[in-house]
């Protein structure tokens, strides 16, 4: 019983620890509120006065509250374009340099944070170190410079964004491919140039493939046809979708022999293509996809039909037993709804 | 009606209630206060000054010139004030009193009969864009009111058509394309010009929006001077 005591004791003094220190935690944390709170309160109407166009005789702000200020002021650079932005950047950009040192923070949360808010309040002042940070240890920051850097005023930031693609491969690729199309028009020839090239990683052309089809860049549908030759299955189907946005028959010698690809959602993508692309004597080699193994291929095969005009043959078919007849009930369906 | 009346009342509710537990934090001497108080209070500006409460948009700027100058507590008689906008409010919230209870918070400094401004309703549930289009149409002569879900924007536009609408398509209760469409088939208020403010800029949304009736499609981000200046050409300020 007596053995037992200096652990009960160790117990509780542990426990009283742990709750001090929970207090303390939460005592800094609402003290951090409440002084952010008073610095949004005090800066909050002045940054609307200043993004207004009024001529503001604002006082300085304090160093201490600096990052307070940028916060709020991020958070409406994020909703605005324009003048209107030009006019709230040009009144916090003096400050901006005070979130430098937090981009070498041991915190990657804090380095995100400000590579993020540097983005949208300086990027024109503070490029250069947000490209410095693409290379950040953790792929989150990193991806965070890259967003704030795919911006159509700055398409020459577009070629060190793609040269770190591959370090996303966490995100979905349709994410990266949407923030790339971000920059717009400014970018094609640094995408063209990376689809084209067979040493660039197969994913990372993947996703150009699909900013190319975002941005409807017709230019690439030769590219994209090259690109089929590759072994990676993402990269074709990538490919395949970026022919069928802005190819044309032109590619459909390309898209053929994909019919037959060992994969069957690269077979079932081309049989789509081809309902776009084709010429009507593609109709068996598609049809061919309806007594395949796969139920997908063969559904998007009936669908590819439909597309070309086959309606009859699916009606015919539809009336017997078997993958082929359900696919094709399915597309003559579909087309009822 | 009822129902549209009710919803409109619902949010008047909810208003009120921040009102005044804003009051509460300044009788303690909150200096965060202010900006929740002018904030509320330009809300509340803007969704009832059809009952009866001209002059709030001045008290509203007597506060934000107040945090400005750094003043920790408002006066006493601005309380007072914002203490019978908050009764009055209540008592419309109500539901029985209506518009001749509130007469008592007119304010003073502002002549009862004004001459008639074009009224903007906006409804989007981001206060930051709220905080913009407000700033930005009320300098250019406008009356706005806001709303955050597409329930009580439609009741408030039934009770009291306004002139103009600006609407989100991402909103809670009903989306703005089902809001716009709602407005597009009631004969009150077929003919109000919509703009649609949305982060969703996809051919296929945009069209859907012209589909629906809207007037014009804004994308965000998005420049408070243009969208001031399309509200312009779509009903000039008085």
């Amino acid at each position: 019983m007596i053995g037992l005591f200096p652990t009960v004791v160790a117990v509780i003094v542990f426990n009283v620890v742990l709750a001090m220190l929970v207090v303390a935690l939460r005592l800094r944390s609402d003290r951090r509120e409440r002084s952010f709170r008073q610095v949004e309160a005090r800066w909050d109407p002045l940054l609307v006065r200043v993004i207004g166009g009024e001529d503001v005789s604002a006082p300085t702000i304090r160093p201490d509250e600096a990052r307070h200020v940028l916060v709020v002021a991020g958070a409406y650079a994020r909703c605005l374009r324009g003048s209107d932005l030009d006019r709230l950047q040009a009144f916090v950009e003096p400050y901006a340099r005070t979130l430098l040192p937090e981009l070498r923070s041991r915190s990657a949360e804090k380095r995100a944070t400000a590579a993020e808010l540097l983005g949208v309040l300086a990027l024109h002042k503070c490029s250069r170190y947000i490209v410095e940070t693409l290379d950040d240890p953790s792929p989150r920051v990193s991806l965070v410079a890259a967003r704030a850097l795919s911006r159509p005023e700055y398409p020459e930031h577009t070629a060190a964004v793609l040269d770190r693609v591959h370090r996303y491969s966490h995100w979905s690729p349709s994410l990266i491919s949407s923030m790339l199309a971000l920059v717009g028009s400014g970018a094609m020839e640094d995408l063209r140039s990376y689809l084209a090239d067979p040493d660039r990683p197969s994913r990372g052309r993947a996703v150009v493939a699909g900013t190319l089809r975002l941005l409807r860049d017709a230019r690439s549908a030769p590219i994209a046809a090259a690109a089929l030759d590759s072994d990676n299955p993402d990269l074709v189907v990538s490919s395949l979708r970026l022919i069928s946005a802005v190819g044309s028959s032109q590619q459909a010698e390309s898209v053929r022999p994909m019919l037959e690809h060992d994969v069957f959602f690269v077979r079932a993508e081309a049989a789509s293509v081809l309902s776009k692309i084709g010429d009507p004597w593609d109709v068996d080699a598609v049809a061919n996809l309806l007594h395949g193994d796969s139920p997908w291929a063969a559904l998007r095969s009936a669908k590819a039909l439909m597309a070309l005009g086959e309606r009859q043959m699916l009606e015919d078919l539809s009336r017997g037993h078997g993958l082929a007849s359900e696919s094709a009930r399915e597309a003559l369906q579909v087309e009822l709804v | 009606m009822s129902d549209m009346r009710e919803s409109f009342l619902s949010s008047l509710r909810f208003r009120t209630k921040a009102l005044e537990m804003a009051l509460a934090t300044l009788d303690k001497g909150g200096e965060d206060a202010l900006v929740s108080i002018a904030r509320v209070v330009q809300q509340l500006d803007g969704s009832s000054v059809e009952y009866g409460f001209p002059g709030i948009s001045t008290c509203a700027r007597a506060v934000l010139d107040a945090s400005d100058e750094d003043i920790p507590i408002a006066t006493q008689e601005l309380v007072d004030y914002l203490k019978s906008v908050s009764r009055a409010a209540a008592a419309v919230s109500e539901g029985g009193t209506g518009v001749e209870d509130v007469a008592i918070v007119e304010s003073p400094d502002v002549p009862a009969e004004e001459s008639r401004t074009v009224s903007v309703l906006h409804v989007d549930n981001d206060d930051v864009v709220a905080t913009l289009v407000a700033d930005r149409l009320s300098r250019d002569g406008f009356a706005l009111s806001h709303f955050s879900d597409g329930e009580s924007a439609l009741a408030e536009a039934l009770l009291n058509p306004p002139d103009l609408v600006i609407l989100d398509v991402k909103i809670p209760k009903m989306d703005g394309f089902e809001l716009l469409a709602h407005l597009r088939s009631s004969p009150k208020l077929a003919e109000v010009p919509v703009i649609v403010l949305s982060s969703m800029g996809s051919e296929r949304d945009v069209v859907r929006g012209f589909d629906l009736g809207a007037n014009d499609y804004v994308l965000k981000p998005f420049s408070p001077s243009e969208l001031s200046a399309r509200v312009q050409r779509l009903v000039p300020a008085s």
